[in-house]
């Protein structure tokens, strides 16, 4: 059961909300200037604070196993990148994920389906409050939480949300959307964060500043703002239906078409086909396919997803088969509305 | 060897730092000597001849540096790298970080959260100072009595913070 199994608030747009807390323990300096075995001190911390939890170590577990759980949004693609002992603590729904030994000691997320970024700083605080019972926390009563990066510095706290914009991209409104995002404080970035194209005309939008706001703030400041995001891209969704109905619903059933009957998808193709059919669910234009079911596919399908699930390695061919076989199955469930002549 | 930053390159360069009393040792590939705004040299300099003569003027321009008696970093490898090394460069580099936060987030005043511990110690504080003041003014009423129930309990309150 993944965030993308469930419908939050807002489903249509925003598929999931995301609270991320930056922490270090004062014991030990950073991550890049630690020994490996005062990494080891940390991860055996976090993993009694947590004992509950299940630990993934990404240093010994297969390449394409750990870009899985990058595409599934469990761990960023900078905790693959070191050596030495790091990995990842879940929570049995995968709703709570904590990065040990990323760029900071301990990286806490918490992932909730739908427009709900206070129920995960909520679930990233209670996890916070077991944490520092197991260590002193590095904090300063000026600068807040200390971080390795000054830009995480007084909450550690990134607040985000991830949505489907298809309208707002389609209108080429992002350049302008980013611009004032970041006069606000925001950032809004493709996919898989910083520097990565918005496949399937998925975007996530969080905070950029962290210090000299509250936790609260930073989160209410985020819902005002995606909130007049999501305002937008309904009117132009409307607007749109309302001047070329048949032009939309020739867009979302070709998609649906297409996806339930080809046999090779490649990645860049298969997002956008699924953005199609996100956008024909939403409005109408398409039935019988469950949201959460589009969601799961978005993520499911993802190279390093299809071959964890294979349990093998395959070649890019074979994965854009597989890619084509999950997608059928779940777009052959399609219903065409009927439309008066 | 490999790099000592970046742990993949091999090491090109030494150079010698000077952390308090004790002088450390890192070993860095170019590229990372360069992101870090160490002056690289030549490229081919060996370890030997880095023993032999370049060391030795290198150590002497770099003995003066200030260097975070925690984890070692120096202000070239923080403005390099953008990162600091540990919770001490804060204090250790704070004339310098200071203004850098301020850029980024427009402040250098935290209002939010802190640990558990924090917020008890504050609260503690809170009432010392309180009891202080109640103290100061007992004497200044030549009230002995009372001043001494105050002192009594500002030594609890201090004994118990301490443990």
């Amino acid at each position: 059961m993944s965030f993308y199994d469930q419908i939050g608030a807002e489903g249509e747009i925003v598929v999931s909300s995301r609270a991320r807390l930056a922490r270090n323990f004062t014991e030990y300096p950073f991550p890049g200037h630690m020994t490996e075995r005062e990494e080891q001190l940390v991860l055996d911390l976090a993993k009694g604070a947590l004992d509950h939890y299940t630990y993934l170590p990404v240093n010994t577990m297969s390449p394409m196993n750990a870009s899985a759980l990058v595409e599934r949004h469990l761990v960023s693609r900078e905790l693959l990148s070191g050596t030495g002992p790091r990995g990842v603590l879940l929570s049995e729904d995968e709703s709570i994920s904590v990065m040990v030994g990323e760029e900071d000691h301990v990286r806490i997320q918490a992932l909730c389906a739908g427009f709900a970024p206070e129920t995960a700083l909520k679930q990233a605080l209670e996890v916070d409050r077991i944490l520092e019972q197991a260590a002193p926390y590095a904090f300063d009563r000026k600068l807040g939480y200390l971080t390795k990066c000054p830009t995480n510095l007084g909450t550690g706290l990134r607040a985000g949300v991830m949505v489907h914009l298809p309208m707002l991209t389609e209108q080429g409104a992002i350049r302008d959307l980013m611009a004032s995002l970041n006069k606000l404080g925001f950032i809004i970035r493709g996919l898989y964060g910083e520097g990565t194209a918005a496949q399937g005309d998925l975007y996530q939008i969080s905070n950029q500043v962290t210090l000299g706001i509250a936790e609260e703030e930073i989160v209410s400041r985020l819902e005002q703002v995606v909130g007049s995001i999501l305002t937008k891209e309904e009117e132009l969704r409307r607007q749109y239906q309302k001047m070329y109905p048949m032009r939309l619903m020739d867009r979302c059933q070709r998609a649906a078409g297409l996806l339930a009957t080809a046999r090779i998808l490649t990645q860049p193709e298969a997002m956008k086909l699924c953005s199609h059919v996100r956008l024909g669910l939403s409005c109408g234009c398409l039935k019988g396919i469950p949201m959460a079911e589009m969601n799961r596919l978005l993520f499911e399908m993802q190279p390093g997803c299809l071959v964890s699930q294979a349990g093998e390695e395959r070649t890019y061919l074979n994965l854009d088969q597989m890619r084509a076989d999950m997608a059928r199955q779940i777009a052959q469930k399609a219903v065409l509305p009927l439309i008066e002549s | 060897m490999k790099c000592q930053h970046c742990g993949n390159n091999e090491a090109e360069y030494q150079y010698t730092i000077t952390v308090g009393n004790h002088q450390i040792e890192r070993y860095l590939c170019s590229v990372c000597a360069k992101q870090l705004g160490y002056k690289t040299g030549n490229a081919d300099l060996s370890f030997d001849q880095l023993f032999s003569d370049f060391l030795n003027t290198k150590v002497q321009k770099q003995a003066s540096e200030v260097v975070c008696p925690r984890c070692g970093s120096t202000w070239a490898e923080i403005q390099g790298s953008g990162k600091v090394g540990c919770a001490e460069c804060y204090q250790t580099f704070s004339d310098r970080l200071l203004p850098y936060v301020q850029k980024i987030h427009g402040t250098v005043v935290h209002v939010g959260r802190a640990p558990q511990a924090e917020t008890v110690a504050r609260k503690a504080e809170g009432i010392l100072s309180r009891l202080q003041a109640q103290l100061d003014a007992a004497v200044e009423e030549q009230n002995y009595e009372q001043a001494a129930i105050y002192r009594d309990e500002i030594r609890a309150l201090k004994g118990g913070m301490e443990q």
